[in-house]
């Protein structure tokens, strides 16, 4: 039995959670109480998380090797963050472009169905997989988030209506996702000591995964040393967000990537 | 806050070169160093050995004097405060992320094979000059920056040390422990002791290890069904059921196709009109499918075949055909008798992400002999000695507690 069949049902009970979640923010009664809203946002999640743990279940292996598998895990962590960030900073405009970003992933994966596939090549089964790539898909998720947050802080600036709020939220956000995505890195190396015999081989997919790195490094480094200046520093983030988005669909089909161990393949 | 703004202003009113040196003048000298990088690699069109021990410790025991002698004589000179400051590492950041995007873009030479060296060294970006030039730029500054913190110490500097030494250390014994990194292959054949091992260039290399292959294991997944194209010879790959594994009793539809796996055998054998259970080497897996649509019914024997064995397909018309792909290995294995030169003996299993470990060796599975699959005869191991490791991991477990500290100290703190 392949569980993707059952993928749509999941899909579009979360889709209309979160619609829901967003409907209630329109209404005018119902607009200052967050209870429903919260209620909706969480009760879309879960149904992603009960998908995603079934899947697993049916699998027999992690399910986080193909590019639909890992939008999966977006569709779950996005959500998350959003929540998160909702219950802790009120901000309605993040939670919603989380949902909406989860939505476009679900949409996304529905159109294009995963191919039905149990194999997992030797290689990677490790203790080391899971980890790794939920630490690097919730990190991805975060970063994505603090350079929407960077982006919307640009357009505030130019509207002249720009809060010391948003650098912050931006801020807290990298920092956990920076967090995390040395960590994905870090556990890649030690991983890939056991799996190929050397913990760094610069294979493309290291080398933009280390670009991603340095990217947000640098965004780090420059609102340490002047955290008055707001432009050039979400000028960065929000550029740092390009070279991610590179490392995890550009890689694919770039000239170096012929011989990569990383290519994430449909099939 | 308001000092902040003042620094800014004073920085915007500040001649080049006067000091403090700031973003204009860092970038300046890496765009310098760059240039002089891309110089040298024009003029001396070298690709740059590692350097093996002892000269490595030499090197990595210098850079590491001149850092501190740096910092402890010329502390408060300005190109020290310049060289540990935020603008000098930013600019070098920049500088290895410069490389290591022509690095990531481009073909590499040991990476993908058959690309030519060029002029520039952007087809081998880890040993050409420029990318040298960067790593000690870079280290450079995150080692005085490093050391500024660690002198006098403080214990609310812990995270930043952490990450910053950590990475210090990782990189500087990784860069110099790449010269002491020993990689080689072993081919071995069932029953056939091999004291030597082939290093990348193909050079045999007496080793202290003997390894004996008694038997190598293979376990595959059931074989897939796929839709095929025979006109171009490609595969259907797009829908759910594009790429199904085969589960005896299953069916399921596939473009317009209703496709019942009656019945399937791992091991078999073609005799006659059907498959037969075998129990002999280069039996193949094969499938009895029922296949149902508006203009065909019918119930066919298919399989993938092996090396010693044809390959069968169903022709569903004169475009379409389902054919059985070759089983994907689950796990594979050698078990080996190992022979250490002080007379240890030794019996073991390599397998995959299993590494084995003797005499400061690491020894992984590698590969086999895809043509025969699971009934191969030969195994390849790789043995790998890297005596930095301990430096290098030492430096990554740094930066993992590092990496825990930002996560729930980071933001607001100063790090």
């Amino acid at each position: 039995m392949n569980y993707w069949i059952y993928f749509s049902h999941y899909a579009f009970f979360a889709i209309i959670c979160w619609a829901i979640c967003m409907l209630f923010q329109i209404i005018k009664i119902k607009r200052d109480k967050t209870l429903p809203i919260i209620l909706f946002a969480v009760l879309g999640g879960f149904s992603m998380i009960a998908f995603t743990y079934n899947l697993w279940q049916n699998l027999g292996r992690p399910p986080m090797r193909t590019l639909g598998e890992t939008r999966l895990w977006y569709a779950l962590f996005l959500p998350i963050i959003g929540i998160v960030t909702f219950i802790r900073w009120k901000y309605k405009w993040l939670l919603n472009y989380s949902l909406v970003m989860a939505t476009v992933f679900l949409v996304i994966n529905y159109l294009n169905p995963d191919t039905y596939n149990k194999a997992l090549m030797p290689a990677l089964q490790s203790v080391w997989f899971v980890p790794h790539v939920l630490v690097y898909i919730f990190s991805y998720a975060l970063l994505a988030a603090s350079s929407i947050v960077a982006c919307y802080g640009l357009f505030e600036y130019y509207r002249g209506t720009y809060k010391n709020t948003i650098l912050q939220l931006a801020n807290n956000l990298v920092y956990v996702g920076f967090g995390f995505l040395s960590l994905g890195l870090l556990f890649g190396a030690l991983w890939a000591k056991e799996a190929w015999g050397h913990y760094w081989t610069w294979d493309p997919k290291e080398t933009w995964a280390m670009l991603t790195w340095l990217g947000y490094l640098i965004y780090i480094h420059i609102h340490y040393r002047y955290p008055e200046s707001v432009k050039p520093v979400l000028i960065t983030l929000a550029l740092a967000f390009v070279v991610l988005l590179l490392c995890w669909f550009g890689v694919n089909y770039m000239p170096s990537a012929a011989q990569s161990v990383h290519t994430y393949t449909n099939a | 806050m308001r000092v902040v703004n003042f620094e800014n202003h004073k920085v915007t009113k500040k001649k080049l070169w006067q000091y403090p040196w700031d973003y204009k003048e860092s970038f300046i000298v890496a765009a310098g160093l760059l240039l002089t990088g891309y110089l040298l690699q024009i003029t001396t069109r070298t690709s740059i050995k590692a350097v093996s021990s002892p000269v490595n410790y030499i090197i990595g025991g210098l850079f590491i004097v001149m850092l501190l002698l740096l910092h402890f004589t010329s502390r408060t000179h300005p190109w020290v405060k310049w060289l540990r400051s935020v603008p000098a590492s930013v600019s070098a950041i920049v500088l290895v992320l410069i490389q290591a995007v022509i690095m990531g873009t481009l073909p590499q030479q040991n990476f993908v094979e058959g690309v030519e060296p060029d002029l520039f060294g952007f087809s081998f970006v880890l040993t050409s000059w420029p990318f040298i030039i960067a790593q000690l730029y870079f280290l450079t500054t995150l080692g005085l920056a490093t050391l500024n913190r660690m002198t006098p110490w403080q214990w609310k500097n812990w995270g930043f040390v952490l990450n910053h030494l950590g990475l210090f250390i990782a990189m500087t014994a990784g860069i110099l422990g790449s010269g002491d990194l020993q990689r080689y292959t072993m081919k071995l054949y069932e029953n056939q002791l091999v004291w030597g091992a082939e290093n990348e260039e193909g050079v045999m290399i007496p080793m202290p290890i003997a390894f004996e292959l008694t038997s190598f294991e293979m376990e595959t997944f059931t074989p897939k069904l796929a839709l095929a194209n025979i006109t171009n010879n490609s595969i259907e790959t797009k829908g759910v059921n594009a790429l199904r594994m085969i589960n005896k009793g299953e069916s399921y539809d596939y473009k317009g196709y209703k496709i019942k796996i009656v019945d399937y055998i791992e091991n078999s054998k073609f005799t006659g009109n059907g498959y037969f259970p075998v129990n002999e080497e280069g039996a193949t897996p094969s499938a009895l499918i029922e296949v149902r649509s508006a203009t065909i019914d019918t119930t066919a024997w298919i399989s993938c075949g092996s090396f010693a064995t044809e390959y069968s397909y169903l022709q569903l018309n004169n475009k379409e055909a389902i054919v059985m792909l070759q089983p994907e290995a689950k796990k594979y294995s050698s078990h080996v008798n190992v022979f250490v030169k002080d007379g240890k003996n030794d019996k073991t299993v390599i397998e995959v992400n299993k590494p084995y470990k003797v005499d400061g060796w690491k020894v992984y599975q590698l590969s086999y002999d895809e043509k025969f699959g699971k009934w191969s005869k030969l195994s390849v191991i790789e043995l790998v000695r890297d005596p930095w490791l301990p430096i290098v991991y030492s430096g990554i477990f740094m930066m993992i507690i590092g990496a825990l500290y930002l996560i729930f100290k980071g933001r607001g703190t100063v790090i």
